[in-house]
């Protein structure tokens, strides 16, 4: 690329007035251009630049991430789960048995107390019924 | 048909999206903020109606517009200002540091002179320089006439040039 071409779209540069083309054409010499002229060794630090910044993109890594651990989470979450409930579901049927006999020994220890005291219960009852006859008499008394 | 609209969205999407980012972190000047910026911007754009949406000439200068008035938006709330503001404070490297960055890394300090620059030039240079859109297409996303586009960036090239210069001379 000739220098003269190349300092004539450098003015119209600096004034705004370059088309996106002409600015193509200054952005591939100063990226390209061996032998640059020291004067304007810092146009190229801004092409550069520029050239470099193009290809910034969305840190999408960022988010890829995140939803793998994610996965891995809810897959972890899940197999604690199944695993939990079929150990829970495994000593339930293993205990059933035990479990049935200590409740029937508890219920039979139970029925034993409640008929003993149903019966201490009754006694209570027919002394009470004396109380009755005692009350009936002095009550014939007063009158 | 709702998995193949989504399908075509994403993949229309996906480009812009970068755009999107590089804008939006060149606004806010933050690259977590932009981050959501940018995931915002898109939401925003799929939950619009499909038809509304492909009826645009360009859904690519909607979304450049729709991200660009998002960040405008943050900025001005007080809470995204002391946000960015303090990040630029965490951030900032210290004085000998800044001069191994300055000798080092010329790139770096173009970036760190661009994003000191006042938020409509800095737009303005990040929209041409990098996103290299035309200027109609420049005073369309901004809202302003085109003359007034090239004046802004015509001063703009010339600052940054005039203050890499002097920081190169300076360390040299």
């Amino acid at each position: 690329m000739e220098i003269k071409t190349i300092e004539i779209l450098l003015e119209k540069y600096l004034e705004g007035e370059t088309s996106l083309k002409e600015e193509t054409v200054l952005r591939a010499y100063f990226n390209e251009e061996q032998n640059l002229p020291k004067e304007w060794t810092h146009y190229r630090q801004f092409f550069n630049y520029y050239e470099l910044a193009k290809k910034e993109s969305f840190p999408t890594a960022k988010i890829k991430s995140k939803t793998r651990i994610r996965t891995w989470m809810m897959a972890a979450a899940s197999i604690t789960l199944v695993i939990g409930l079929s150990l829970n579901a495994f000593f339930e049927s293993q205990s059933a048995p035990l479990e049935q006999q200590e409740a029937e020994f508890a219920f039979q220890q139970f029925q034993k107390q409640m008929k003993n005291v149903s019966n201490h219960l009754n006694k209570g009852v027919q002394k009470v019924a004396y109380l009755d006859y005692w009350n009936e008499s002095t009550q014939k008394l007063i009158k | 048909m709702q998995l193949s609209a989504e399908r075509t969205f994403l993949n229309q999407i996906d480009e812009i999206r970068n755009k999107i980012f590089r804008i939006t972190k060149r606004i806010l000047v933050s690259q977590e903020e932009a981050e959501d910026a940018t995931q915002e911007v898109i939401v925003k754009l799929w939950e619009m109606d499909a038809a509304k949406r492909d009826g645009f000439k360009s859904i690519e200068a909607y979304s450049v517009t729709m991200a660009k008035n998002y960040c405008l938006d943050r900025l001005k709330s007080k809470q995204a200002q002391n946000l960015s503001l303090d990040e630029r404070l965490v951030n900032a490297p210290s004085d000998s540091l800044q001069k191994k960055i300055e000798q080092t890394d010329e790139l770096n300090l173009v970036g760190g002179l661009i994003d000191k620059l006042p938020e409509r030039e800095r737009m303005i240079i990040q929209l041409r320089e990098i996103e290299q859109y035309d200027f109609n297409e420049i005073a369309s996303i901004l809202n302003l006439p085109e003359g007034t586009i090239r004046v802004y960036l015509s001063r703009t090239r010339k600052k940054l040039r005039k203050q890499f210069t002097e920081i190169q001379n300076h360390g040299n």
